[in-house]
Parts: structure tokens; C-alpha cells; sequence
């Protein structure tokens, strides 16, 4: 009987899942000292907001219809600041050239800024909702309504991330990304202001499933396409 | 850079005699149709437009994919004829449709599921566009290009879904009940005849100028190169 | 015959018209630009080679 002792190989998933949270880590723990980017964004998202306020002059009913065409709205412009800030900051310090060289899977980045990309994304959705239903006097808490709100953030942080990866090494930089992002997130626009207006207004959920099917859809083919490529578009 | 193929000058004419063969059906073969008149004739060539768009397309796509497999630039010179040339095509389908409409529906433009996925996939071609024009490094260019080609074509399909999801359960304001069957009207055989000629030639019109932009495409790359050489 | 046609079709031959005209002239238009752009690449690419000569 050998005495040998046999060292555990470190599994290549568990590295890998390891590398993941420490890249989303980093962007986290770096945004919970500065607070630069959340700040940014938050504010993005009430003076939008307050905008659609001038905007539309709503009456409580029609405004019952609109509530989640500005919500969607308004985390779209904010998720786009997020975005490019992240991978703006990123190259700028040269973390992402740090990365790069380091042995580690390009699909770890990838996962590791989409989960910090969702985060600060969801955290100022988090912030808006309720603000929104003071400002509006409308209940808008319900479970529905999260799970849409999850769903499409994934789905556009997934693509999100990728795009801003290209963006940033352009020359227009911070410009490209809209215009490369908001075609393609069609789907998910779509999806998620009417699955989230379903919520609202309590419709049958037989009849918002179609929406939530869509949006499912679209989060597992993107992500599998985003981690797929995203390795050519970091290559240097 | 070699002197016109013969073929490709062949392939010029062929494409202007057919071109006026389809017109002249178009005007004086094809009948007119009782509920639209006139206007109902565009119909075949907005088609026909439309068919050879969505070729451009899908060649557009295919060639990504392989530039990504095989990093051969030529593959990246017929992905961009192929976005550039889908890009007028569509064009032509996204304002003759428009044009269609007033009459008939009066309106310039309905919020149906191809039109509007159309509308949004000449813009994803223009964000092509504008992503590769900020890029300087040819291959960096034609990598990003391939992705966001791969991205866009994926989501087209999902676009046109949503939309027409959102369609049926709100029913279009606008006009008649079934805008997405082409206005419903009965097809003759000899509007059946017309409208596949159409499609035939603009076919063809598409390999003439897909041809000739890979060309244009390729003069570029060479260009290109020799700038790259003489400023080291 | 005629009671397929409960009246006249509607006069539409404007749009007819138009339609055809903006399919001939975008695709007239693309095909200059593709022209106008192979020359002025042309007049680029002989430059360029004269420039190569010259460095020889």
C-alpha cells in the first residue's frame, strides 16, 4: 500500500470559476471604495427620468401604459454608461493588457466583467424602482416584474460587454457603443416592456410567458455567442 | 490590379438587357390589379429586392464565419461587399414598401414585422460600417467586423420574432387587416411570371455588382498594403 | 368579365412611377459611387507606385 500522498489536481473548472471571481471581484470591490461609476450612473438614471417627466405629460392612466417604456428606456441609457465606463477604465489602466497575459482563460474575463457589468447594473435598477414609484405614486413591486428586469439585464449586459470590448478600441470609443448595441438588443427591449407592462398590470401569465420565452431565449444564445467570440476580439 | 474579367463584362450586359426585359413585363405584361392599380407593380420589384438583400445577407454571415475559422482577409473583403451591396438592396425594399403604403394603406409607414426588421437591420449595416471605419489595423478591422456580423445576424431573426409577437397581440392601427400578406391581393399567373423574372434578374444584378464591389474591395487591400510598405 | 370589377382600379400610376424611379436612381446612384471610388483608389495606387519608384 503506497504512503504516497496524492496531491489534488486543481480541477480546470474550478480555476477557471476561481479567475472568474476574482476579475468580477476586482471591479467590485474597486467601485465599492470609489463609488465613481454607480454614482454616475444613478444620477444618469433620475435626471433621465425627471427628463420624461417634462417629456410626457402623463395622466395617471396613460402613465400606468408608459411606466415600463421609460423604465426599459432609462435603464438602457444607464446601462450604457456603465458599460463603457467599465471597459474604458479597464484599458486605460492597462488591466486588460494585465489580464491578457495572465494564464488565464479569455472566456474568464468575459464571464468576470459581465457578472461585475450585471451588478452595477442591477444595483441602480434596484435604486430607480423605488424612486420611480414615489415620484409616480405607483406600486411597482412585484416578482414578475424583477425576475423581466433580471432577465433583460442579462441579456443586454451579455452583449453589452462583448460590444464595449470592440467599442473601446475604436477610435470614437464611447460613441460606437450605442450604435452598435441598441440594434441588436431589439429583442430584448421588446421582450422585457412588454413582459414587464404584463406584470404590472397584472395580466395573465399565459400570456406574458411568450415574452419571458423570448427573453430566455435570446440571454442562452447571446451569452454562448458573446463567450464564444470574445476571445477575437481581445487578441492582440 | 488585372483589367475587367470578360466574364464580369458579360455578366454587365446580361444584367441591362435582363433589367430591361423585367421592366418592360412589369409595364406591359403584368395586368393591373383591380383594388390598388397601379402602384400594386411595385410589388415586384420590391420583392425582388428584398430577396437579393436577404442573399447579401446571408453571404455577409457565411463570410464572417469563415474569416473567423480561417483569418484569410479575402473572406473580410466579401463580407463588406456583401453588407455594402444588402445595405442598398434593402434600401430600395425599405422605400418602395414606404412608397406602397401611402396609397394603399395611407400611411408611409407601418410598423409591420419585415419592414420595421429591415429598418433595423440597415442600421445594424451602417453600425458595420461605422465600426470598421474607426478601426485601423486590417485585421483587427476584419476581426471585429466578423464578430459584430455574427452578433447582427444572429439577432435579426430574434428581432423580427419579437415584433411580430408584438404585432399579434396588438393589432395594427393602421388600415388593412392582413398588411403582412403583401396586401392581399390574388395572384394571376402572369404577376406569378413577372414577380419570379424579377427575382431572376436581380439576382443576377446581384452577382454583377457583389462581383465587381469584391474587386473594388480587393484594389483597396492593395492599396492598403503599399501604404503599410512605404511608411516603414 | 366586367363583374370582377365592381369600378375602375384606383389611379395610382404616381406612385408606380415614383417607386420605379427611386429603385433606378439608388442603383444608379450606387453604381457611381462604386465608379468614382475605383478611380480616385486608381489615381491612389499609381500614385503610390510612382512613389515606390522613386525610393528604389
Amino acid at each position: 500500500m503506497s504512503t504516497t500522498v496524492v496531491r489534488n489536481k486543481p480541477s480546470a473548472f474550478g480555476s477557471f470559476l476561481r479567475a472568474v471571481g476574482a476579475i468580477a471581484w476586482k471591479d467590485l470591490a474597486a467601485e465599492l471604495r470609489s463609488r465613481e461609476l454607480l454614482s454616475a450612473m444613478l444620477v444618469f438614471a433620475l435626471l433621465v427620468i425627471l427628463i420624461f417627466n417634462f417629456a410626457l405629460e402623463l395622466d395617471v392612466k396613460t402613465r400606468a401604459t408608459i411606466t415600463s417604456g421609460v423604465l426599459w428606456v432609462t435603464f438602457a441609457f444607464a446601462g450604457t454608461l456603465g458599460l463603457n465606463r467599465s471597459m474604458a477604465v479597464e484599458k486605460d489602466r492597462g488591466c486588460l493588457d494585465g489580464l491578457l497575459l495572465a494564464p488565464v482563460d479569455r472566456s474568464a474575463i468575459y464571464f468576470g466583467k459581465v457578472i461585475s457589468n450585471l451588478a452595477f447594473m442591477l444595483i441602480v435598477e434596484a435604486i430607480v424602482l423605488p424612486v420611480y414609484s414615489i415620484l409616480y405614486n405607483t406600486n411597482l413591486f412585484s416578482l414578475g416584474l424583477v425576475g423581466v428586469i433580471l432577465l433583460g439585464s442579462i441579456g443586454y449586459v451579455a452583449v453589452g460587454t462583448l460590444l464595449s470590448s470592440m467599442a473601446v478600441q475604436t477610435r470614437t470609443r464611447d460613441v460606437m457603443l450605442p450604435i452598435l448595441l441598441f440594434p441588436v438588443v431589439v429583442p430584448v427591449l421588446v421582450a422585457a416592456v412588454k413582459a414587464s407592462s404584463g406584470f404590472l398590470q397584472s395580466i395573465p401569465i399565459s400570456e406574458i410567458l411568450p415574452w419571458l420565452n423570448l427573453l430566455v431565449v435570446y440571454d442562452i444564445i447571446f451569452i454562448a455567442v458573446a463567450f464564444m467570440t470574445f476571445d477575437y476580439v481581445v487578441e492582440e | 490590379m488585372t483589367p475587367t474579367p470578360r466574364a464580369l463584362r458579360v455578366l454587365e450586359i446580361v444584367s441591362l438587357l435582363l433589367l430591361a426585359a423585367a421592366i418592360w413585363m412589369v409595364f406591359f405584361y403584368a395586368p393591373l390589379e383591380a383594388v390598388m392599380g397601379a402602384v400594386q407593380k411595385v410589388f415586384y420589384f420590391h420583392v425582388a429586392n428584398a430577396w437579393v438583400g436577404m442573399l447579401g445577407f446571408i453571404a455577409a454571415g457565411v463570410a464572417g464565419i469563415v474569416y473567423l475559422r480561417t483569418h484569410d482577409l479575402k473572406w473580410d473583403i466579401v463580407e463588406v461587399a456583401a453588407v455594402e451591396i444588402s445595405l442598398v438592396f434593402f434600401l430600395i425594399t425599405i422605400v418602395t414598401g414606404s412608397i406602397w403604403a401611402y396609397p394603399v394603406w395611407n400611411t408611409w409607414w407601418t410598423w409591420d414585422p419585415r419592414l420595421t426588421t429591415a429598418a433595423i437591420l440597415e442600421l445594424i449595416y451602417v453600425a458595420y460600417l461605422l465600426l470598421r471605419q474607426g478601426i485601423e489595423d486590417p485585421e483587427r478591422r476584419a476581426r471585429f467586423g466578423a464578430v459584430y456580423t455574427l452578433i447582427g445576424a444572429l439577432s435579426v431573426p430574434l428581432t423580427f420574432m419579437s415584433i411580430r409577437l408584438f404585432r399579434t397581440i396588438h393589432p395594427v392601427v393602421i388600415g388593412a387587416a392582413n398588411p403582412g400578406a403583401q396586401g392581399s391581393f390574388d395572384m394571376t399567373p402572369k404577376m406569378l411570371q413577372t414577380m419570379l423574372f424579377a427575382i431572376a434578374v436581380f439576382s443576377i444584378i446581384f452577382i454583377t455588382l457583389f462581383w465587381h464591389r469584391i474587386r473594388f474591395g480587393r484594389l483597396q487591400q492593395t492599396v492598403e498594403q503599399l501604404k503599410l510598405k512605404l511608411s516603414q | 368579365m366586367s363583374l370582377l370589377f365592381l369600378q375602375d382600379p384606383p389611379d395610382t400610376f404616381r406612385y408606380f412611377y415614383a417607386g420605379y424611379a427611386v429603385i433606378f436612381l439608388v442603383l444608379t446612384f450606387y453604381v457611381i459611387s462604386l465608379i468614382v471610388r475605383w478611380n480616385n483608389l486608381r489615381r491612389e495606387l499609381d500614385a503610390l507606385e510612382d512613389l515606390e519608384k522613386e525610393s528604389k
